[in-house]
């Protein structure tokens, strides 16, 4: 087996829950992969590059995390081992929109509380900024982003945070200003 | 290689502390080393940070994705915007990893390692010749750690890394953790491995903690403090090559400055005391 095959195969087999199970599992398939003999070891590294991957998605979307505990984890290993791997110098915050849609999809499904949609969209919007290189943003919320934050940091069920319409304005950082930046403007501040 | 500077103790830059770098703790690092692809298709605030920190420090710019060890070549999208980058940058030399992270267009997202044959021997050799026509400041090629050791060796680490810096006309960013390591999780000599690696190629260090398992297998998890048994190899290391410089890597769990700038202290008193570094 040259190189080329051999690095393939090692992608595959790290990426690919199919492509491992396949190995793994068909027995009389061994003799023909030099990955055969190393199971445990791709296993490991499968379970790593996912681990990697939650990682930053957790510090990109940390108040989703907060509020779903274990579940981000769980729910963020099964989106892994089911869609495909991210790719190019924005990987992580591909990987975060991603996952952040999927969230989204299974709330509208009634998983989680209906407030995790705004929270979703408040924590995705920098990402966004940053790939599309968008100096603002504009959103409007039915509930303050600061009532959820403060909710699960009290370790409250967000399903009961008050109803208090409001437009986000984003804004990117200028001068010395590093980051993306944010402002609620309703009339339930004043 | 002989050209690049002394550069003595610095440390990797994490956002985190830019404010402690750019105001009056800046002095407790001698040079930054940057992660490339971090400012690279970056927004104008992050490329004004990029030039806050070229104002007040040699900066090398360290790249993970370029993916030297590819069967199928190079990415020369991301190749494009790296030389801009070091263009931009104008380092004495810049780094990347002895490794692989791409190929068939599939990314892995992280650094896996080559098989210690001549045939990724002769791969990294024209894949750096491809890099060299976009960047001509001399390159150093990182070790890596592995967990598992690709079918196909045909001999061993220190060899390998020996005759691809040699035949590639690569400097060696040696990391120290990484040594260490691999040594035990693969059961060798760090001192065997420095007798046949190419130590009078070092250029630059990296060291950083590491994390261990309970069956005792070594993490280089980026999040721990310098342990003793990497601090010691770090000064074996030293005391055996002509390193310019060395980067404490923190990744994750980031201490304040000040901690960081004791551990780097702790450093530049081990390069003066061998006199290595100013």
């Amino acid at each position: 087996m040259g190189l080329k095959e051999t690095q393939s195969q090692f992608v595959k087999l790290s990426l690919d829950d199919f492509e491992r199970r396949k190995l793994y599992a068909n027995r009389s398939a061994h003799s023909t992969s030099s990955f055969a003999p190393l199971e445990k070891e791709i296993q490991t590294q499968a379970r790593s590059l996912i681990n990697k991957r939650l990682g930053v998605v957790r510090k990109i979307l940390w108040g989703t995390n907060s509020f779903l505990g274990k579940e981000f984890s769980i729910r963020f290993r099964q989106f892994a081992l089911s869609s495909t791997e991210p790719k190019g110098l924005n990987r992580h915050r591909l990987d975060a929109l991603a996952f952040a849609d999927n969230l989204t999809e299974r709330t509208k499904q009634r998983a989680y509380p209906k407030p995790l949609l705004e929270l979703l969209s408040h924590e995705t919007i920098p990402v966004r900024m940053w790939m599309g290189n968008r100096r603002f943003a504009l959103r409007f919320h039915k509930h303050r982003p600061h009532d959820l934050y403060r909710m699960i940091e009290g370790g409250e069920c967000i399903s009961k945070v008050p109803r208090k319409p409001v437009l986000m304005l984003w804004w990117q950082g200028k001068g010395k200003k590093r980051g993306y930046f944010w402002r609620e403007l309703s009339p339930w501040l004043y | 290689m002989n050209k690049i500077p002394r550069l003595g103790s610095g440390v990797g830059y994490r956002d985190f502390w830019f404010q402690d770098l750019i105001e009056t703790k800046g002095e407790a690092t001698d040079f930054l080393e940057i992660t490339a692809d971090h400012f690279l298709d970056a927004p104008p605030w992050k490329i004004r940070e990029l030039d806050a920190l070229a104002e007040r420090f040699p900066l090398i710019p360290h790249a993970i994705d370029l993916s030297i060890g590819s069967a199928d070549g190079l990415d020369e999208v991301y190749l494009a915007k790296l030389a801009a980058l070091v263009a931009k940058i104008n380092p004495p030399y810049w780094s990347e990893h002895l490794a692989f992270t791409k190929i068939g267009g599939r990314e892995l997202g992280h650094l896996a390692p080559l098989p210690f044959s001549e045939e990724a021997i002769e791969i990294v050799v024209k894949n750096v010749e491809r890099a060299k026509e976009f960047i001509s400041i001399p390159l150093i090629l990182e070790n890596i750690t592995y967990g598992i050791e690709m079918p196909g060796g045909e001999m061993d680490e220190g060899t390998f890394i020996n005759q691809a810096l040699e035949a590639s006309d690569c400097g060696w960013l040696l990391d120290v953790t990484n040594l260490y390591v691999n040594s035990v999780n693969h059961g060798w000599d760090p001192q065997d491995f420095m007798d046949v690696a190419p130590m009078q190629k070092v250029v630059q260090l990296h060291y950083v903690g590491f994390s261990e398992r309970k069956d005792g297998y070594l993490i280089d998890n980026h999040g721990s403090d310098v342990n003793p048994e990497i601090r010691n190899l770090l000064k074996d290391v030293l005391e055996r090559s002509s390193a310019k410089g060395a980067i404490l890597e923190r990744d994750e769990n980031l201490p304040s400055f000040d901690k960081i700038a004791k551990e780097l202290s702790l450093t530049r008193e081990i390069g003066r005391s061998i006199g290595i570094w100013d």
